[in-house]
């Protein structure tokens, strides 16, 4: 409860630091004033009386500063005082608070375009049964034996005989399976798509899937 | 005024002030006095260093404080014991008295 009672008395102190050291200034010049009194009563002049006090209580201002370093906002003041000066600060300054605004937020969407990415492709695992056992097999091919121009690749594709023999006598998979992909370009009118679609073997299970395609406008 | 008073313990100025208002409820300036009363005059607190102890007890919860006026008619800030409050007078004295009997049998060991 220390703690909440503590936030409430800084939130309030926040809102209404005139109050709060009204307060605290009223309470000690009402015990200087009794002070006062009680000396009086002692037979002293009232001045001498009011200076006997104000002397055996101390420095007022200085004992109102300790009282609000308690009950008044504290680190909350602070933390909202450097806001306050900080705004002022930038609004002062436009064109280096636009480039400051800026390149936070080019580095903070950039950031997250990136990870996005590579969200997707290592960290989320691939939405199959066992991902972690999935490979990819393929065959290399002898340097200069590329059968495409251009082909430099090292995935090299098999024909459906050797893919039937490799699925026939390989014992280290548990299933096995080949796809082929196509990419075409389909246009009607003035919208042009690109379209990628992939047919994979499966002698248990024909499946097709269809990548979404992507809209480009030429 | 020439009686030697009494140094007050560090950390005994909290258990000082709950014990004076587990009588009653009393402002700032009535902490003191009754203090001073209960202790036969050999207790001074000083008068600054009050407040700040009063406000963080305020805080802990175990007073609250309301304005209010005086017998003689004068506007006061009154403070009174919660029931949390009573129940840490009880703790802390309950601790003062150990630490009371701890140093009395040191010092009377021979």
């Amino acid at each position: 409860m220390e703690w909440f009672n503590i936030l409430r008395a800084r939130l309030r102190a926040l809102f209404r630091r005139e109050r709060v050291l009204r307060d605290i200034e009223e309470e000690l010049r009402i015990h200087v004033e009794m002070e006062t009194e009680t000396n009086i009563k002692r037979g002293m002049a009232p001045d001498e009386a009011r200076a006997a006090a104000l002397k055996r209580f101390g420095n007022l201002s200085r004992k109102t500063e300790l009282g609000y370093d308690i009950r008044g906002g504290g680190w909350l003041e602070t933390l909202w005082q450097d806001l306050r000066y900080g705004a002022r600060a930038l609004l002062k300054r436009p064109i280096f608070t636009l480039a400051i605004i800026l390149t936070l937020a080019l580095g903070i969407g950039a950031n997250t375009a990136i990870f996005s990415v590579f969200n997707g492709i290592v960290l989320k695992p691939l939405p199959y049964k066992d991902p972690d056992r999935l490979v990819y097999v393929w065959k290399t091919e002898r340097r200069g034996m590329a059968y495409q121009a251009g082909d430099h690749s090292d995935f090299g594709s098999i024909s459906p005989g050797a893919f039937h023999d490799w699925r026939e006598r390989s014992r280290s998979f548990g299933q096995m399976t080949a796809y082929r992909a196509n990419s075409t370009i389909l246009s009607s009118g003035d919208l042009t798509m690109y379209v990628v679609t992939i047919r994979a073997a499966d002698y248990s299970q024909r499946s097709r899937r269809r990548w979404r395609p992507r809209d480009c406008t030429a | 005024m020439t009686q030697p008073k009494a140094d007050l313990l560090q950390g005994t100025l909290d258990l000082l002030i709950l014990k004076a208002l587990s009588l009653g409820p009393l402002h700032g300036y009535g902490i003191i006095q009754r203090l001073r009363q209960l202790s036969d005059e050999l207790l001074e607190v000083e008068q600054g260093s009050l407040y700040p102890a009063v406000y963080r007890i305020e805080h802990r919860g175990w007073i609250n404080s309301k304005w209010g006026v005086t017998e003689t008619g004068r506007r006061a800030k009154f403070y009174k014991l919660t029931k949390a409050g009573s129940k840490q007078l009880t703790a802390e004295e309950e601790s003062w008295d150990r630490l009371a009997l701890a140093i009395a049998k040191v010092r009377k060991a021979v």
